[in-house]
């Protein structure tokens, strides 16, 4: 701004001195064009007046003349008189031309001649008449017919005849530079004219301008200033202007609510009133402080300093600050932006207190729930015992009922004792299939880097017995390394390839597919098969424990395998679904979230 | 067969496993060899000769099978006694039990035990498991030095 604003007042300081320097020298030339046209205008009438005084002077000479000869003809003492008065206008006209000589306007030596032929013309004259009035008329006519007078007087006429055309030569060029003078000084006058006039056209259309652009410019402040004006008078936020003395210059109607405390009452009062008095004198200081620092803006308080305010009526109550500044001039002026924060405050406390509440109560659940969780694992505990001990004995002693008493038993009893040893056992694999899916919802999870490939592979090793005499296909895609709980996960794996393999009996060749693709974030690992696959309709009974869709004759299990492969996932973070078509396959889904995204694929 | 060396302790507070584990053994040509106690308790007597068992004259068993939950005193504390008395530790333990429990198996392990045989409710697996477990420990393997008698 400053340097434009400079830049602009030199340009035209420059103007203004050009023309300046244009216009003084066009009046200095003027004003001497107006000395030399009256100089050279005396000179021409000073040589005006010396061809007149040569005419006069000459003329005086014809009046002598004239005179000489009335009274050499006449003797007439009445010529005398005329010719004493035209010898004093000779005289008196030599004298003149004296003065002219001494201005310059005549040569000193023609003056000098003239003077003498004058003086001997002069004398040669009153001769004539001292010869006329002592010797008669005719010693008179003889001394004028003598020819040394007439001679004279010719030398005299063609000398003040020669000055008189000097004379004229010289008042010619005197007029002619006059006249040359006279045009410059007129040209001067119009052109220092025309360079005024031109200033003045260009300072009228700048200053026009500036006016336009000025009144524009006050415009947008004044609009600035509204807006200003508007945003400080509806700020939410106590906004107060101190001076560097830090007497309040603004005060803004969300400051007069904080402090309880009309504008015209803070005005160029210390802001001192506002702090509570055992903060006054350092918050001087630090907004002393502040002014001398090269930021323009800062958060008051620092750390976990806590800020206050005090309003009018004493209360004192917290706040939250910034401090900004502006340089005005030679003027430093800050603006502090404050908050009540008193209800965030009580809000805070609340919220801690809820919080704390809340933790308490968590903490109490918790322990209710450990609790219960301990009651649900004593009663797992003795189910597993105390329920597996009696059936344990139900299937021995019809094991040795069966080979003590067979022999003397029909076949109905005999396949009664089978039926009940069957069921002993099947009730057996339920429980045990039951306290292990309660296992897994209470083991802890242990989730390190498994190799996903590794561990289908080890499952497929072990359900090998099962796969015995027949073909079986598996087509292993790429799997990655997921981050798992590894037994857990191989219980997965070994529930759904045991599936796989399990349903696919009726297959020759069975075709199981395993692959895994990452997506989202995700893992979506799946296991298919070629098997008699299920009926889409009872997709939702899959996963639920003890839910079958096939009778045990068909295929043997309790309903738990994936009632367990979705308890696992849940507890992975996971999900489970599956897909299948009667008489077609099947196809069994689970996702593991991919924690550790630097995993690559691998084959 | 009168080899006190090949004594078998039998701690089961279930008659009817008992009847079943002696069967078991029987078939197995093992029965006279194995004393029946019903309590954790009564196992103490036995091992330390204390009480009725105070004048009991046979050696320390080759082998003792430890039912894990008894009245009185269960059997993971009796495996503690046997373990922490320096002539008894020599004493194979097979721990016995119904449930498959982590925490009992651990324990067990932790204080000391042989073996760690969860009880199949299908007899014949039951069977083979006992047979199994005699035959090693009371059979096979060859005891420790009676140090009692020695001493």
């Amino acid at each position: 701004m400053w340097g434009m604003a400079n830049r602009g007042n030199l340009h035209l300081l420059l103007v203004f001195l050009t023309v300046a320097a244009v216009t003084v020298a066009c009046v200095i030339l003027v004003w001497w064009m107006g000395m030399r046209v009256a100089m050279l205008n005396a000179h021409v009438v000073r040589t005006s007046q010396t061809q007149v005084k040569l005419v006069g002077l000459m003329g005086a000479f014809s009046d002598c003349e004239a005179a000489q000869r009335g009274y050499v003809l006449t003797l007439d003492e009445r010529y005398l008189t005329p010719f004493q008065e035209s010898e004093t206008s000779v005289r008196t006209r030599l004298g003149e031309l004296d003065e002219d000589v001494t201005t310059g306007h005549l040569d000193r030596e023609q003056v000098g001649q003239v003077r003498t032929l004058a003086q001997i013309r002069m004398a040669d004259l009153q001769r004539t008449m001292e010869i006329r009035r002592t010797e008669g008329l005719d010693a008179a006519i003889a001394q004028l017919k003598e020819d040394s007078g007439r001679q004279t007087m010719e030398q005299l006429r063609a000398l003040v005849s020669e000055m008189a055309r000097q004379s004229a030569t010289h008042y010619k060029t005197l007029v002619g530079d006059r006249d040359v003078a006279n045009i410059l000084r007129t040209l001067s006058a119009i052109g220092g004219a025309l360079v005024i006039l031109l200033f003045i056209s260009w300072a009228f259309v700048r200053l026009s301008q500036d006016l336009r652009q000025r009144e524009l410019s006050k415009e947008e402040l004044e609009s600035n200033q509204r807006r200003l004006d508007g945003i400080v008078s509806s700020a939410m936020d106590a906004i107060i202007s101190i001076d560097e003395k830090q007497n309040v210059v603004l005060f803004n109607a969300a400051a007069e609510r904080v402090f309880l405390c009309p504008a015209s009452d803070a005005m160029g009062q210390p802001i001192d009133q506002f702090i509570p008095a055992r903060f006054r004198a350092s918050h001087r200081e630090h907004v002393r402080h502040f002014g001398e620092t090269g930021e323009t803006t800062r958060a008051m308080g620092s750390g976990h300093m806590n800020l206050s305010g005090v309003r009018a009526n004493g209360e004192e109550f917290p706040i939250d600050a910034s401090i900004s500044k502006v340089q005005i001039g030679d003027q430093r002026i800050f603006t502090v932006i404050l908050r009540d924060i008193t209800q965030r405050k009580r809000d805070e406390y609340e919220l801690r207190r809820l919080y704390a509440e809340l933790e308490r109560r968590v903490e109490e659940r918790t322990s209710e729930l450990a609790a219960a969780n301990r009651e649900l694992e004593a009663f797992g505990y003795s189910v597993s015992h105390d329920l597996r001990a009696p059936l344990r004995h139900i299937t021995g002693f019809i094991e040795l009922l069966d080979k003590h008493a067979s022999e003397n038993l029909d076949e109905k009893s005999r396949r009664y004792i089978r039926t009940i040893g069957e069921s002993s056992r099947r009730m057996g694999d339920l429980i045990d299939d039951l306290l292990s899916l309660s296992r897994i919802g209470r083991t802890t999870l242990s989730e390190v880097d498994v190799d996903l490939r590794q561990l289908v592979d080890d499952c497929i090793a072990q359900l090998a017995s099962e796969a015995a005499n027949r073909r079986i296909r598996f087509d292993i895609g790429d799997l990655p390394h997921v981050q798992a709980d590894p037994t857990l996960l191989r219980n997965v794996m070994l529930n759904l390839l045991g599936n796989a393999v399990k349903y696919t009996r009726p297959r020759d060749p069975a075709v199981i597919e395993v692959g895994c693709r990452r997506e989202s974030g995700e893992f979506i690992c799946f296991v298919r098969d070629n098997g008699v696959g299920f009926d889409m309709q009872f997709v939702d009974k899959l996963f639920g424990v003890f839910q079958r869709l096939h009778r045990p004759q068909e295929f043997e299990g309790t309903g738990i395998g994936l009632a367990s492969v979705r308890r696992i996932i849940q507890r992975h973070g996971g999900r489970t679904w599956a897909e299948g078509e009667l008489d077609k396959g099947a196809a069994f889904y689970f996702t593991l979230p991919d924690r550790g995204m630097e995993h690559e694929l691998t084959a | 067969m009168n080899l006190p060396l090949k004594r078998i302790l039998l701690a089961e507070d279930d008659p009817n496993d008992v009847e079943l584990t002696m069967t078991a053994l029987t078939d197995h040509g093992m029965a006279n060899e194995v004393d029946v106690v019903h309590d954790g308790a009564e196992a103490m007597d036995y091992l330390f000769r204390r009480g009725q068992y105070a004048n009991r004259t046979t050696g320390d068993p080759a082998v003792v099978l430890l039912d894990i939950k008894m009245p009185k005193v269960d059997g993971v504390e009796v495996l503690r006694q046997i373990k922490s008395d320096p002539s008894l530790r020599v004493i194979p333990v097979v721990m016995l039990t119904s449930s498959r429990e982590e925490r009992d198996l651990f324990e067990s392990y932790r204080l000391g035990a042989n073996a760690f045989v969860v009880k199949p409710v299908d007899f014949a697996a039951f069977v083979d498991a006992v047979k199994q477990v005699g035959a090693f420990w009371a059979v096979v393997n060859e005891p420790p030095p009676n140090g009692r008698t020695a001493v």
